[in-house]
């Protein structure tokens, strides 16, 4: 089975790329799929608040870290690895992959990489998706289009995304759909993950008093969002490495 | 999954406003006491001023539906406490925000889990949009009971064909109905300081006789329409 790695980025602040992470990472635990994740927010690592027992937090720009996420890919038993990068370094970490050759393996079928750009409704976000098609060709390349909080953004102009997205030959397009702010505010808050929320309780696992209609709007979103991603064929590939449900373990591998 | 029923969700509601809901849902209340339900909580969706809530000032809270905070406070407290009946006066503003905030959190399935059976009483208003609320509204409402409520006021002025595919799909739907009532007991209804509670314990002595007897027949009539529903429970109304 080949590995797996994920990059999920945007040069531009604030748009969702750790929520977006954060996502990816639920799908696959909920779907029994193992997966491990570098944070790159170094040194405080946001995703890593949410997902401590699986993810590392690294800086980018230390070979020794880059080598921690490419050089253990072939070994490590868990074959996905999800990379936060944090805000303003996508194109570089881009630039570094394609100079040591990492973007060449992904074209010639050694691993399955993906690059699932985030971006928000601003011309700056679209201009991003134009500087890194040198990038993304022979890779998967998702454009995710984050409503989550859009109460922070103004209204999508449908006509200009399309322009700038006619432009990309190989991305794949999806929504993450708008989750109520309150209930995003209180799992932020509370630092647990969205299956966690829903099933109310604690990142230690006790019972939580979270709000019955809170949980809701979170499970619901989770609905649409499983929607959304189970059309991308990263997700799909994904689902060969779904392990069967064996919950104890399961939760022993992700620490 | 269904366990006992220990208690129920009553939401009062239409697709239309001034076509006694308000009034409904007093009558549904004022009752109460009468069968020993001291304990139940109305929420009042009239923000910021309140309607039924002047009526039951002890059972009740003004709800602001608009905010996500209301939608929390109603829902939760519903949930947080299984054993009490709850009440919603929904304004017809809230209607469809209402029942897709219940959809989404999947209300009726949890509160179904915790013993609460839910009802909805629907009021019909004078034309087929009216109807089309009711039919619309089914699609949205798994396990909860939906009652249509028809005002003869309302229906004495009604465009709609009662023969039409829309009307006769809402057949099968329990119907009661709120006779027409005189200006003066309406009057009299209005009140704040009416309580329906007196009045059935004979302590409303300030009051015509012929409005009395008024009241008595519409109590009669109202409370005598009662009989189980799909469910096997008979409600209060």
């Amino acid at each position: 089975m080949k590995p797996t790695l994920i990059l999920v980025g945007a040069d531009k602040g604030g748009v969702g790329k750790t929520t977006t992470s954060r996502a990816l990472l639920d799908y696959m635990s909920r779907n029994n799929i193992l997966a491990r994740a570098f944070d790159t927010e170094n040194p405080r690592g946001t995703l890593a608040r949410f997902y401590p027992g699986i993810t590392e937090i690294i800086n980018l720009e230390e070979v020794a870290d880059q080598m921690k996420v490419l050089d253990t890919m072939n070994t490590a038993a868990v074959k996905v690895t999800v990379v936060d990068l944090k805000a303003g370094v996508m194109s570089q970490a881009l630039e570094v992959f394609e100079n040591i050759g990492v973007l060449e393996g992904a074209r010639n079928g050694d691993f399955n990489l993906s690059l699932v750009h985030v971006i928000g409704p601003s011309i700056a976000s679209l201009e991003e998706m134009e500087q890194v098609t040198e990038y993304t060709k022979g890779i998967s390349y998702v454009v995710a289009r984050n409503f989550i909080n859009e109460t922070n953004f103004f209204e999508w102009d449908e006509k200009t995304f399309k322009k700038y997205f006619a432009g990309l030959s190989n991305a794949h397009e999806i929504n993450i759909p708008k989750l109520n702010e309150m209930a995003y505010e209180l799992i932020d808050l509370a630092g647990v993950t969205f299956t966690d929320f829903i099933a109310n309780k604690t990142a230690k696992g006790r019972d939580a008093d979270f709000s019955f209609v809170l949980r809701g709007y979170a499970r619901k979103w989770i609905r649409d969002l499983d929607a959304e991603l189970e059309q991308l064929d990263m997700v799909k590939s994904l689902q060969e490495l779904q392990r069967s449900p064996e919950p104890k373990a399961m939760a022993e591998a992700q620490g | 999954m269904t366990g006992q029923i220990k208690s129920h969700f009553y939401v009062f509601c239409s697709d239309r406003a001034r076509n006694g809901k308000t009034l409904l849902a007093r009558l549904f209340c004022g009752y109460l006491p009468n069968v020993g339900q001291n304990q139940f909580h109305v929420f009042d969706t009239s923000s910021p001023a309140g309607s039924i809530s002047r009526y039951f000032p002890q059972n009740s809270e003004i709800i602001d539906f608009n905010k996500t905070s209301g939608r929390v406070r109603l829902f939760d407290t519903v949930m947080g406490n299984p054993e009490r009946n709850h009440i919603v006066d929904l304004q017809s503003e809230h209607l469809s925000d209402f029942f897709e905030t219940y959809r989404n959190i999947e209300f009726d399935v949890e509160a179904r889990a915790q013993g609460i059976g839910t009802v909805v009483y629907y009021m019909l208003d004078r034309d087929d949009k009216s109807l089309q609320g009711a039919h619309d509204l089914q699609d949205q409402i798994n396990f909860a009971e939906c009652i249509l409520v028809k005002n003869d006021q309302i229906e004495k002025r009604s465009s709609y064909n009662p023969d039409s595919d829309l009307a006769v799909s809402l057949n099968h739907l329990r119907t009661i109905r709120l006779p027409v009532l005189s200006d003066e007991l309406l009057n009299i209804l209005e009140q704040e300081t009416f309580s329906l509670f007196d009045f059935i314990a004979g302590k409303e002595a300030d009051i015509a006789y012929d409005i009395k007897l008024e009241l008595w027949n519409l109590l009669d009539f109202f409370y005598g329409q009662r009989s189980p529903d799909s469910h096997g429970v008979t409600h209060y109304i």
